[in-house]
C-alpha cells in the first residue's frame, strides 16, 4: 500500500511537470499582454512611453524573448523558483501569488463546500426514490425538476434568484460577502458572511443536484436489478434492509470515488456564480487575471488546480480500495 | 391488451397507446393490491390434499410489456407432495422459472404480476401473539411455540412476504457467481438468514449455525467465513449459496437451474450434494431445469411445461417411461445417448415456440406436432388423467378417453 502510494507521487510530479510546461506555452502564445495594456494605460493619462522604456518592462517581467528559446528560458526560471517555493509574484496585484491565493481561496472554498454537502445530502435520496419508483409519477416528477435544474445557466438563474429573493423580496443582501456599512467581527462577522452566501449557494446547489442526483439513480437500478439483491430479498429480509444495507452499500462506491474527484472544483470557485453575486473569490479574480495576462498568478492557479486533480484522482483509487473489497492496491 | 390481430408486423402508434393504457390500469390495480394491509384471515386457507406441502392453482403470472401482455405463466396447476422432490422441465422461456418466481413472490414489479390463482403453502411457523411478537415454550429458554398455518401466498400483502422468504421456502438461483454480495463476506451474508429468522438470535449463535451449514455442504468455515465472494470459485458459490438456503431449516427448497452456469464436474458435485442433502432435511425440493439427466436422477414426480402451460405431469417413472404428451416424447428422442451412431443426426422437434404474445386459442404445440388432428385447431386441450398420478393435456388421449 505504501509503496503504491510513493509509486503514484511519483508519477504524479512527471504528470505536473508536463501540465506546467503546456500551461506556460499556451499562456506565453495568448493574444494578451500585460505590459502592452499598462503602457496603453499611461498613454492614455496623457504621458509618452520611450521605445527604450517598453523594452525595459518587457525585459524586467521576462516577457522580452517570445520566441520558442525565449519562452524555454522563461519556463525554467519560472520553475526554478517554483523548486524553492517560490510561486512568483503576480503582475496585477504586486503581491506573492501565493498569498493572492490563500486570500481569496476561503469565500470559494465556504461556497463550493456547503453547496457540495447540500448536493449531495438531496440528491442521493432523491435519485434513491427515483429509482426504486422507476417510471412512477414520482420519478417523472423528480425527474423533470432536476433537468430543469441542470438545463438552467447559471448567470441566468443566479440573477433570476438575486431578482426575486433580494431584490423583490429583499430578504437576502444581492451581492457581495459583507454589509458595508456594519463592522463586526468573531461570529457576527461569520454569520454575516453566511447570510450573503446563501444565494449563491443555492444557485449552485440547485444547478448541480441534477447530475448526482440521475447518477444515483442510475447506479441505484443496476444494483436493484442485480441477482445478489433479488437473494438478500428471498432471504427474507425486509425491504428497507435490502435497500438501506445491501444495495446502498453498492450504490455507495462510485458515489464515494466520484467525491474524491471533486476535490479540484471545492477549490477551483464558481467562475460565473462569483461574478453574478460579485463575491470575491477565487474563480472571479482568476477570469480576471486571465483577462489581463497575469503569468505568475494564472501559472499558480492552474497549477495548484492541477495538483489537486492529481491528488483528487490518487484519493479516489485509494477509496475504491476501501469501499470496495474486490480493488486490492498493490 | 391488443386483440387485434395485426398482419402488418409492427404496431401503430394508436396500438401502442391503447395498450400502454390497458397496462397502466391493470398494472396499477394489482400494484395496489400488492402493497395493500391486509389481515391475517385474508390469505390463510386450507389445503386440497393435506399431504401436500405446495399446492399452484390455476397461477397466471403475466408481463405487461409495451408490446402487449406476455403470458409468462398461463394457468399453471402443480403440487409438491411433503418429502419429495418435484422437477419442473421444460426449454428456455416456458415459464419455469416465472412460476418458482411467483412462488417466492420476486417477480419484479409493476411489470411483472401474479393476476390469477393460488399458490398454498403449509407453513411451520413461530406461534405469534396478538403484537407478532413469537410466544416462548414455558420453562424452555430461547424456545418458542410452533403452528402450522396454511397461507395463500398469492394472496398475501407483500409486506407480509418475509414470513415466507427464507423461513418457509429458500431458493438456490441459477447464477452463484452475481448471486452474492460482492462487498459483504460469506460470513455476513449468511448470519444474516439466522439473525433474521430466529427470535432472540445472537451473533454467535448465527455465526456457529453458519458453520454448521458451511460444513454441512462441504466447506471448512475457518476458510471461507471471513472470505469475500469473489474469492471464491462458482462451485464454492453455489455451495454457499445452497448453505444459505439451508440456515434458516426451510420446509421447501426452490432449485432453479442450479447446476447451469457451473461446468460438468462441478455440476456433477452439486447434484451429489443435493441428493445427500435431499436426505438430511425434513422438506422438498423444487428442482427447476432443462437437464433431463439431472431429473431423471434427483426427481420423485417431473411437471413438463411449454408455453406457460403445463402439458404433462406425472411420476418421474411415468414420464421417462411412458410418456404420452408429443412434446415430451420429443424432447425424451432429442436426448443424446452414448450409443448413438456418429452418423445419425439428433433428433430435435421442428418449429418454434410460438410468440408469447398473442397466443393462439387452440393447442400451442399444434403447429410443431407431429400427430396432430383435426381436433387440434379446436380448444386448447384440458387435462386428461392417465393414471392416478399421470396427467397430460392432449387431445389424443381425450379420443381415447371418450371412446371407451
Amino acid at each position: 500500500m505504501f509503496k503504491y502510494i510513493v509509486k503514484r507521487i511519483a508519477y504524479s510530479v512527471l504528470i505536473l511537470l508536463g501540465v506546467s510546461l503546456i500551461i506556460y506555452f499556451l499562456i506565453r502564445l495568448m493574444p494578451v499582454d500585460f505590459i502592452q495594456d499598462k503602457i496603453n494605460a499611461i498613454n492614455q493619462g496623457g504621458a509618452t512611453v520611450s521605445e527604450e522604456t517598453v523594452q525595459a518592462m518587457y525585459e524586467m517581467y521576462g516577457l522580452g524573448d517570445n520566441s520558442v528559446k525565449g519562452i524555454l528560458k522563461g519556463y525554467f526560471s519560472w520553475l526554478g523558483a517554483l523548486a524553492q517555493g517560490d510561486l512568483g509574484t503576480s503582475f496585477v496585484y504586486g503581491i506573492p501569488v501565493a498569498r493572492v491565493i490563500t486570500e481569496h481561496m476561503g469565500v470559494s472554498f465556504a461556497v463550493s463546500l456547503i453547496a457540495t454537502v447540500f448536493e449531495f445530502l438531496i440528491a442521493i435520496p432523491l435519485g434513491i426514490t427515483a429509482a426504486r419508483h422507476q417510471y412512477s409519477l414520482r420519478d417523472y416528477i423528480v425527474t423533470i425538476l432536476v433537468m430543469i435544474g441542470i438545463s438552467l445557466p447559471s448567470f441566468f438563474f443566479g440573477q433570476m434568484l438575486k431578482d426575486v429573493l433580494a431584490l423583490k423580496l429583499g430578504w437576502f443582501p444581492p451581492s457581495g460577502l459583507v454589509n458595508a456599512t456594519a463592522s463586526y467581527n468573531g461570529i457576527q462577522l461569520l454569520l454575516d458572511q453566511m447570510y450573503h452566501m446563501f444565494i449563491p449557494i443555492l444557485t449552485i446547489v440547485i444547478l448541480s443536484i441534477g447530475a448526482r442526483m440521475r447518477m444515483t439513480r442510475t447506479n441505484m437500478l443496476e444494483v436493484l436489478n442485480s441477482d445478489y439483491i433479488r437473494t438478500a430479498r428471498a432471504k427474507g429480509l425486509k425491504e428497507s434492509v435490502v435497500i438501506n444495507k445491501h444495495a446502498f452499500r453498492n450504490t455507495l462506491i462510485p458515489l464515494v470515488t466520484s467525491l474524491a474527484g471533486l476535490l479540484p472544483s471545492l477549490f477551483s470557485g464558481a467562475i460565473i456564480t462569483e461574478q453574478v453575486f460579485d463575491l470575491p473569490g477565487i474563480g472571479n479574480i482568476a477570469l480576471d487575471a486571465m483577462n489581463r495576462g497575469d503569468i505568475p498568478f494564472i501559472m499558480g492557479y492552474n497549477m495548484f488546480l492541477a495538483l489537486l486533480s492529481v491528488l483528487g484522482v490518487l484519493l479516489a483509487d485509494l477509496m475504491y480500495g476501501l469501499v470496495d473489497p474486490r480493488v486490492k492496491l498493490e | 391488451m391488443s386483440e387485434t390481430k395485426n398482419t402488418k408486423g409492427y404496431l401503430t402508434g394508436k396500438e401502442i397507446r391503447a395498450i400502454a393504457k390497458a397496462n397502466n390500469k391493470e398494472m396499477k390495480r394489482l400494484e395496489a393490491y400488492k402493497n395493500r394491509k391486509a389481515e391475517e384471515s385474508e390469505f390463510l386457507t386450507q389445503m386440497k390434499n393435506p399431504e401436500n406441502l405446495l399446492e399452484i392453482d390455476d397461477l397466471h403470472t403475466f408481463f405487461f410489456t409495451e408490446q402487449g401482455v406476455v403470458k409468462a405463466v398461463n394457468g399453471v396447476s402443480y403440487d409438491v407432495p411433503k418429502n419429495a422432490v418435484v422437477g419442473v422441465v421444460g426449454e428456455s422461456g416456458c415459464g419455469k422459472s416465472v412460476t418458482s418466481m411467483s412462488v417466492m413472490r420476486l417477480i419484479q414489479g409493476p411489470t411483472g404480476q401474479i393476476t390469477e390463482g393460488s399458490i398454498r403453502f403449509k407453513a411451520y411457523d413461530y406461534k405469534r401473539d396478538e403484537k407478532g411478537e413469537p410466544v416462548p415454550v414455558e420453562g424452555a429458554e430461547g424456545q418458542f411455540q410452533m403452528e402450522e398455518k396454511v397461507y395463500d401466498i398469492a394472496k398475501m400483502p407483500i409486506n407480509e412476504i418475509h414470513r415466507i422468504r427464507g423461513k418457509q421456502i429458500a431458493m438456490i438461483f441459477q447464477e452463484p457467481m452475481t448471486s452474492l454480495n460482492p462487498i459483504f463476506t460469506i460470513g455476513e451474508q449468511l448470519d444474516e438468514v439466522t439473525m433474521i429468522h430466529v427470535p432472540g438470535a445472537t451473533k454467535e449463535m448465527a455465526k456457529a449455525k453458519s458453520e454448521e451449514m458451511l460444513r454441512l455442504v462441504g466447506i471448512i468455515p475457518e476458510n471461507v467465513y471471513k472470505a469475500f465472494p469473489h474469492e471464491l470459485s462458482g462451485g464454492m458459490r453455489q455451495r454457499v449459496m445452497i448453505a444459505m438456503a439451508l440456515a434458516a431449516e426451510p420446509r421447501l427448497i426452490i432449485a432453479d437451474e442450479p447446476t447451469t452456469a457451473l461446468d460438468v464436474t462441478i455440476q456433477a458435485q452439486i447434484l451429489d450434494l443435493l441428493q445427500d442433502i435431499k436426505k438430511k432435511i425434513d422438506g422438498s425440493i423444487l428442482l427447476i431445469t432443462h437437464d433431463l439427466g439431472v431429473i431423471a436422477e434427483m426427481a420423485d414426480y417431473v411437471v413438463v411445461m411449454y408455453a406457460g402451460k403445463v402439458i404433462e405431469k406425472g411420476t418421474v417413472l411415468e414420464i421417462f417411461q411412458d410418456p404420452r404428451h408429443p412434446y415430451t416424447i420429443g424432447l425424451q428422442k432429442s436426448k443424446p445417448t452414448m450409443t448413438l451412431d456418429d452418423s445419425t443426426e439428433l433428433y430435435n422437434i421442428p418449429g418454434n415456440v410460438p410468440n408469447p404474445i398473442n397466443m393462439p386459442d387452440h393447442c400451442y404445440f399444434k403447429e410443431r406436432c407431429a400427430k396432430c388432428t383435426a381436433k387440434c385447431s379446436g380448444e386448447y386441450p384440458g387435462m386428461v388423467q392417465v393414471s392416478p398420478t399421470h396427467f397430460v393435456a392432449c387431445h389424443l388421449y381425450n379420443e381415447e378417453k371418450d371412446n371407451g
